[in-house]
């Protein structure tokens, strides 16, 4: 909870500060439905980047997902002309399949992830680029349905990303923070030995988590796709993983696993999206974009980590007077 | 023989905030004397230790070595004047080979400024401390690939190497078996033959009284008394400990027949393919396994419980054959397993006792597929108060207790169920002489409710004291099972070695 | 374990040798042909079209055999490997676009001592590749001036949208753009990049449309900032308010175009650079040096396409592409 008070804080003082900025048109409805825009699109993915870092895990191909999802949507919508809904879950479907995969050579065959991961990497952006030829596919003007409002549609002022993003944090939360399976999750990323000896069936619990996590990435992906209409194979969502490892590390995940939760993911990627935000809106040098958020992370991990540390120091020069007696004075100092 | 004291430590006060961890303690240890300090966990060894080794500064008190007063402000202080550690968890690099254990840090170099590593001065230079210790291996060879009291020995010529004089041996013989206990035990007497001194801290109290000249016990961070070599003895040493006698260490069984609840017959596992394993293990009685690590036992165990393959064999539980494919299946038949590396396998250390405590039955606490945490801590507050495990709170992360307390939480795991066998691997390790007895009380009365109990243990007072029947295994199969009348060191050393029982 | 392993092992070495040798057999009966290779510096539409006219060259000189290499990565070391595998395949003419020209320079000198060079859409001009045929961008950029001069003839706030500025074609065009804009009414704020990222491309016009809500016109350099911006406009309900003017021909620009959305695209011949660069490759292996002027640049010129010039260039780019 520490981690997440911690960024929070940061993004808090960030909002605040651009907001009284004069002339930041920060609070301006235009520029709130934007951010709510982006907000939406990177959390959904990086909500399952945080579940496979919580396994101890990694996911390096969610970016050349994005653009073979992309190209074969365009492709069974443009130029096949199947159903929306027909092509949409076959996408899905589809995408998850390949994390059933990530999770079985993972899990069962016992690859590291970071390989496999690195591999889909690898793969699925060759595959992108072979299917669609090398040439920019998009979705021009069609609507497909109710496909395009779904994805790049609004509620009211809000744009539908950010609502199917709250929609999938409240389910994640319920999953991840009040389900056995969400138990399950944390105990096999900070003991799957332990874990497993306890009675759970960590292959399942593992390779599942890779199958859930692309569940995700596949409703970013269709977002994302109607978010730039058009999809050049070898562009597109290139470096996505290393938002959502991003987001969900500022968040509070540990990469050794068993830490993490989804408010605080959520709040590492809205911290992502409105430093990118800052940089435009106070008219930095875009070249900067990439300096300015390292920085700011970096600040923000630094401040957190001291104020951490006395904290906890403080904390256990407490805790040793309440303890009971037996408590080896030699660990708990 | 001895005229002062090579060290002394004369009024330590050493406080932590919030807590005093020594208050005026003394130390002397005399050349080529063995001195055991004992005291239960957070009597203040550890933090004595640490200053003795310069990772505390003492905040009273005075340290002399022979008649100079010293200040030792860090580890290499401590070499220097010729201290020398091998502590409980081993600290060499197990991907060195053995020479470049000994030498670690200071490894000789050749090759003027490119600061080679002489590798052949060092292998040269590991062989005579090696043959010191009696341990006869190629210092070419990587430490992994030797057992853990060999590891320990390499430590220990770690030390000598560096010309220590006075050698601190935290907890030696907690990995080791039986056997490689008693060289260990042999090589200390040698060293104390050759002049050297060593501060032997054990909880092993049968160890103590074999290779102490004299005991130092500690209770509370203070001084609790002293025993000179003649009065070394069990009960003299647990007093001390614990400030009052500890009576009936060990509960007896009632004694009688009862019906079996566990048989096992013709298992073969992976470690000893040949060999094939049978035996039964009634409610109601506390089984001891002995024999020497690597006689197969917890693999044996591990693979009743379903975490590793059994080649052949039948498992019944209550007279009903069970097929169990892995541990889901055995948990789901009420056999479990207390692993024997508890913060490896037996607990998920970083989680908290409440989660510990419910995680291999934690669909009994869920309503609507949803956990409540209610009920978790109902039952884990329930589990505390009765096994008298002692904790801060339920959400006390495990990683904060002492060994004997989270030794308590992986038996809660599954007390929290319904067991009907319960296999407990070395059920003491690391833990202290209070928490010991509530362990072996905790154990009879789960035997006493009718659960098969079986104890995996290389303590021998231990697996004596406790067990009903000891069955003794021998490179994979059981080379006899004993009555408590037939129980004798003697018989169950013979039976691990291989010989018959009665020789 | 290794057995599950072996068999997708073994098939896999089956399936290279097969390609492998099918390989070999088309080199075969490519002997006599002159050897040719365009490689480009990334994969989009652009050089689709630049393989067609590659693929025009090889039917109008059967003599000629095209091998295209699209570049995946978009770096100067994937290039330089993508050169070296050519020249063991032992081609006699090679064109490029480079990566990086300044430091590719060295790797195209080294090349040029045993093949012919051409640079093609990007130059590396201190090297000594044998001629140059592209775009002039400074060129390009002064019509995208002019196009600017149309749009908003009263000036205005200027917003300018680029993958990186570090490339020459963006530094050109943004130069070219520039001397024509020389009057003061037109107010150039900012250059916004993006790292050829294209949610960012996305997000950087949406963010300036919120920041100056008076923007006049937005100029996008690179083929995908088009889409990008005309994007960001339409879900800011700006569209026709604030005039767009960009650069080639993605299909979303040309359908922006075409709705009015977009006032004008300026658009090179990708095409041209195909063709001509292979036809007059073989002519210089043949010894027909007189095709390289003395300049040793050849330009094909942009054209700037409006809405009202929209259906020709569409119907004569579907011919290009034999569609």
């Amino acid at each position: 909870m520490k981690k997440e008070l911690g960024i929070g804080g940061l993004l808090l003082a960030l909002c605040v500060t651009l907001a009284v900025i004069p002339q930041s048109h920060f609070l301006s409805a235009a520029n709130l439905r934007n951010q709510a825009q982006l907000i939406g699109m990177f959390g959904i993915f990086s909500i399952g980047m945080g579940i496979i870092i919580i396994t101890g895990g990694i996911d390096l191909s969610v970016g050349s997902v994005f653009a073979l999802q992309g190209v074969i949507l365009s492709i069974l919508l443009v130029e096949q002309h199947w159903p929306w809904p027909v092509a949409t879950l076959a996408v899905i479907g589809g995408v998850v399949f390949l994390g059933v995969i990530h999770g079985f050579l993972i899990a069962k065959v016992h690859l590291q992830p970071f390989i496999v991961t690195l591999c889909g990497l690898l793969i699925y952006r060759g595959l992108a680029r072979y299917i669609a030829n090398d040439e920019t596919k998009g979705f021009g003007e069609g609507s497909f349905g109710w496909l395009r409002p779904i994805a790049a549609g609004y509620v009211g002022p809000v744009p539908t990303s950010f609502v199917i993003l709250i929609v999938v944090a409240v389910v994640m939360f319920i999953v991840l923070h009040r389900s056995v399976y969400g138990r399950y999750l944390y105990a096999v990323g900070r003991n799957e030995e332990a874990a497993k000896f306890s009675g759970i069936n960590t292959n399942l619990v593992i390779g599942s988590a890779y199958a859930l996590s692309m569940l995700l990435a596949a409703i970013s992906g269709i977002i994302l796709a109607f978010y730039t209409n058009s999809i050049s194979p070898s562009g597109h969502g290139t470096f996505y993983e290393l938002y959502g490892i991003a987001a969900a590390v500022l968040g509070g995940c540990s990469l050794r696993g068993g830490e993490g939760s989804i408010i605080g993911i959520l709040l590492g990627t809205a911290l992502l999206q409105v430093l990118q935000n800052l940089v435009n809106l106070l008219g930095i040098p875009s070249s900067l974009n990439f300096a300015v958020m390292g920085t700011v992370i970096l600040l923000g991990v630094l401040t957190d980590e001291l104020l951490g540390r006395r904290v906890s120091k403080r904390g256990a020069a407490a805790g040793v007077k309440t303890a009971a007696p037996g408590v080896p004075i030699s660990e708990a100092v | 023989m001895t005229s002062s004291p090579i060290l002394q430590l004369k009024g330590i006060c050493k406080r932590f905030p919030g807590v005093i961890a020594l208050s005026d303690v003394s130390l002397e240890v005399n050349r080529g004397e063995v001195v055991a300090l004992i005291g239960e966990n957070g009597a203040g060894k550890s933090t004595l230790m640490k200053i003795l080794g310069g990772i505390h500064q003492p905040d009273e008190g005075e340290i002399f070595i022979g008649e100079r007063p010293v200040s030792i402000r860090n580890v290499s202080d401590a070499v220097t004047m010729g201290i020398g550690f091998v502590h409980q968890e081993l600290n060499n690099l197990d991907n060195l080979e053995v020479a470049g254990n000994i030498f670690l840090g200071r490894e000789p170099l050749w090759f003027g400024p490119l600061k080679l590593i002489d590798r052949r001065a060092m292998i040269s230079g590991s062989r005579p401390h090696l043959k010191r210790l009696g341990l006869d291996v190629d210092p070419r060879v990587l430490l992994k690939t030797l057992s853990l009291a060999q590891q320990q020995l390499v430590e220990i010529a770690k030390a000598l190497s560096q010309n220590a004089r006075i050698l601190v041996l935290d907890e030696p013989t907690s990995s080791l078996t039986a056997g490689e206990t008693a060289r260990l035990l042999a090589t200390v007497k040698d060293l104390r033959d050759q002049g050297v001194s060593v501060i032997y801290i054990s909880h092993r109290l049968g160890e103590i009284s074999q290779v102490a000249d004299r005991v130092v016990a500690l209770r509370d961070g203070r001084n609790a008394g002293e025993l000179p070599r003649e009065q070394i003895t069990h009960e003299n040493m647990v007093r001390l400990m614990i400030g009052r006698d500890l009576r009936s260490f060990y509960v007896p069984g009632a004694g009688g027949k009862r019906a079996a609840r566990l048989q096992v017959k013709n298992a073969r596992t992976a470690a000893w393919p040949g060999r094939a394993v049978s035996f039964e293990a009634a409610g109601g009685e506390i089984l001891g396994f002995a024999g020497l690590v690597g006689a197969g036992r917890s693999e044996l165990a591990e693979s009743i419980f379903g975490v590793r393959k059994l080649i052949e064999g039948d498992i019944l539980l209550d007279g009903s054959a069970r097929v169990l494919r892995n541990c889901r299946d055995a948990i789901a038949a009420g056999i479990y397993l207390v692993p024997e590396d508890r913060r490896r396998t037996g607990l998920v250390t970083e989680m908290t006792v409440r989660e510990n405590v419910t995680l291999p039955g934690l669909w009994n606490y869920t309503r609507a597929a949803l956990i409540s945490r209610r009920a978790e801590t109902i039952e884990t507050r329930r589990q505390i108060d009765s096994m008298n495990i002692r904790t801060p709170g339920v959400e006390t992360r495990v990683m904060n207790l002492s060994g004997g307390n989270q030794q308590k939480v992986v038996l809660a795991k599954w007390l929290a169920l319904t067991p009907s066998v319960l296999i407990v691997d070395e059920p003491t390790r690391g833990v202290d002489v209070g928490a010991k007895a509530e362990i072996y009380r905790l154990l009879r009365a789960l035997a006493d409710k009718g659960v098969a109990v079986i104890v995996i243990s290389s303590d021998m007072e231990e697996v004596l004291g406790i067990s009903d029947r000891i069955a003794v295994m021998h490179e994979g199969a059981i080379a006899g099972v004993l009555d408590r009348a037939e129980f004798s060191e003697q018989r169950v050393m013979n039976l691990a070695f291989g010989k018959t029982a009665a020789a | 374990m290794r057995t599950w392993i072996t068999w997708p092992c073994i098939a896999i070495a089956c399936l290279l040798m097969a390609i492998g040798c099918n390989k070999t057999e088309t080199s075969a009966t490519a002997q006599k042909k002159i050897k040719l290779a365009f490689i480009t510096n990334n994969s989009a539409d652009f050089w689709t079209i630049c393989r067609a006219g590659c693929n025009k060259a090889m039917e109008e000189n059967p003599d000629i055999d095209v091998d295209f290499q699209m570049l995946g990565d978009s770096s100067a070391a994937g290039q330089v490997r993508v050169i070296d595998d050519l020249l063991a395949r032992g081609e006699q003419g090679i064109a490029l676009s480079p990566v990086d020209p300044t430091n590719e320079t060295p790797k195209l000198n080294e090349t040029a001592k045993s093949v012919v060079v051409f640079c093609a859409d990007s130059d590396a001009p201190k090297s000594d590749r044998s001629c140059y045929i592209g775009t002039n961008n400074v060129d390009a950029g002064k019509q995208a001036g002019e196009l600017i001069k149309q749009a908003i003839p009263n000036g205005g706030k200027i917003m300018v949208f680029v993958g990186t500025l570090d490339a020459q074609n963006a530094r050109d065009r943004l130069g070219g753009i520039k001397q024509v804009l020389q009057d003061p009414k037109f107010q150039f704020l900012d250059v916004r990049t993006d790292q050829t990222d294209t949610t960012r491309a996305k997000a950087n016009a949406a963010d300036t449309l919120v920041k100056y809500p008076d923007i006049a016109c937005m100029v996008g350099l690179w083929s995908y900032n088009g889409p990008a911006i005309l994007g960001a406009v339409r879900d800011g309900s700006k569209a026709g308010q604030v005039k767009i003017v960009c650069f080639d021909t993605d299909e979303e620009t040309l359908a922006g175009v075409k709705s009015g959305d977009i006032f004008g695209t300026v658009v090179q011949q990708p095409f041209e650079f195909g063709r001509l660069s292979m036809i007059n490759l073989a002519k210089v292996i043949g010894g027909d040096k007189s095709v390289i002027p003395d300049s040793k640049q050849i330009f094909i010129p942009t054209l700037t396409i409006t809405k009202d010039k929209i259906d020709e260039f569409e119907a004569n780019q579907n011919k290009l592409l034999g569609k």
